[in-house]
């Protein structure tokens, strides 16, 4: 999960969602996308967080 | 044999020496306009006379009584067989060599005009920095002491490169030496910024090799600016004409000469100041720039994560609610099969009317031919089960 970028965890999230939308999907496999979405999720508002409160760091150097 | 009487003579000094106080003198007269001598005499002025001339001449008498001037002398005549004739000067017009000079000034002025050379070495132009500079002077003149002074020690430490061309100041050697200065200088005129020709003050008589025309012409023409620092405050030579600037004294040459790196860098100075305004209302306005575009980013950014922030909200809302679905239709699909389940429980059957048979160990029994077996059956209805015996 650490080398993942925002932007392919965001991607990567997106396609959880619309697997769990469409029908192909059986319950079995609900519980490890549940699992990975909720991964993702996580790791996206951390890096989110972490980015901003550095670019609000950066801002208040100047 | 004697005049009785002395009488007025006009003429040119030629030569003169002096020996124990008495003068000798080599009088000329030259023909109008040439340099042809056309009669000579010599002369003498006694130990007593020259006193006298000397007492009303004042400082006057050098000046006077040297080669190459007109003079107006009294003179009586005096005859010995050892000496032969002798002129014995008594007195000196000083007015009449003044005026002489005035007109021989006059004359060369008209000819420097008609020859196109008052204002030749004026259409030169002076730089604006004047650091070489070719001195035509005398080590020994009046006036180069102070002018070396004024610029060594300058208030702003200007350096000034000097060279000079020692030169007779005044005198018969005065128009050859000068000449040959400035010729010299000529030859090498890329070494110097402009050409300088000072002399302290001195009676108008002294100043009067400077309205020679030679000196004059030489001046005008000059490959350098010239500038004149002869004299005092009054006096005005040809030379001072001829020359692209003349100032009153040696010491205001070295203060003009000053003045002008002065001005030139102060001008500097003040381009440089100018181009630091510019350059400092350059980056004032990058940096207004600068600061607008920081703040239009630091905006967007924030625009942008709260967005992200409602992005994730939204796909995680979404990603629940389509599992919940997920789930409702799996439960849904259980209710049915359970409902099912439900209609085809024996229960649900015995309370529609039917029975079922089993025997006494809790078989079912099915069919006619297993029955015929048992020796007890079980029957079993809605309300319960009655045993039958075979």
């Amino acid at each position: 999960m650490a080398k993942i970028t925002y932007d392919k965890a965001f991607e990567e999230l997106n396609q959880i969602l619309d697997d769990i939308q469409s029908e192909g999907v059986g319950i079995d496999e609900i519980a490890k996308k549940s699992k990975r979405a909720n991964e993702l999720l996580k790791f996206c508002r951390e890096k989110l967080r972490t980015i901003e409160s550095q670019v609000a760091e950066n801002f208040e150097e100047e | 044999m004697n005049f009785e009487d002395a009488v007025w003579i006009e003429c040119e000094i030629n030569q003169i020496n002096e020996k124990r106080g008495n003068y000798y003198l080599q009088l000329i007269e030259k023909e109008e306009e040439k340099d042809v001598i056309k009669a000579q005499a010599s002369a003498a002025i006694w130990y007593r006379n020259a006193m006298f001339i000397k007492k009303k001449l004042g400082k006057l008498f050098d000046s006077i009584l040297q080669g190459g001037v007109k003079v107006k002398l009294k003179c009586s005549i005096s005859f010995s067989e050892r000496y032969g004739m002798n002129y014995v000067i008594e007195d000196v017009d000083v007015n009449y060599t003044i005026g002489q000079m005035e007109i021989q000034r006059q004359k060369v002025i008209e000819r420097l005009k008609e020859e196109k050379l008052l204002n030749l070495n004026h259409q030169k132009n002076l730089p604006s920095v004047l650091q070489r500079i070719a001195v035509v002077s005398s080590e020994k003149a009046a006036g180069f002491a102070d002018f070396m002074e004024h610029l060594n020690h300058n208030n702003y430490d200007y350096a000034f490169e000097i060279a000079l061309f020692d030169s007779a100041m005044q005198g018969q050697n005065m128009e050859t030496e000068i000449t040959d200065s400035i010729r010299e200088i000529n030859d090498s005129y890329k070494e110097y910024d402009c050409v300088v020709v000072i002399r302290g003050g001195g009676s108008k008589l002294d100043l009067s090799g400077f309205d020679n025309f030679n000196i004059a012409a030489h001046i005008a023409k000059c490959k350098l600016p010239v500038i004149t620092g002869i004299g005092h405050e009054i006096d005005q030579t040809v030379s001072d004409l001829t020359a692209n600037l003349s100032l009153k004294t040696p010491t205001a040459v070295a203060g003009y000469l000053v003045e002008q790196n002065l001005h030139y860098e102060t001008t500097i100075i003040e381009l440089a100041q100018q181009i630091n305004g510019h350059i400092q209302n350059i980056f004032d306005e990058d940096s207004l720039r600068l600061d607008n575009i920081q703040e239009r980013l630091y905006y967007n950014i924030k625009d942008r994560f709260s967005s992200e922030h409602i992005s994730l909200q939204s796909i995680e809302r979404l990603t629940q609610s389509a599992i919940q679905q997920k789930f409702q239709i799996h439960k849904s699909k259980l209710d049915a099969v359970n409902g099912i389940l439900k209609v085809v429980h024996p229960d649900n059957i015995l309370k529609r009317g039917f029975s079922y048979i089993m025997n006494d160990k809790d078989q079912h029994i099915t069919n006619k031919k297993s029955a015929m077996k048992e020796s007890e059956l079980v029957i079993h209805f809605k309300d319960g089960k009655l045993k039958v015996k075979a």
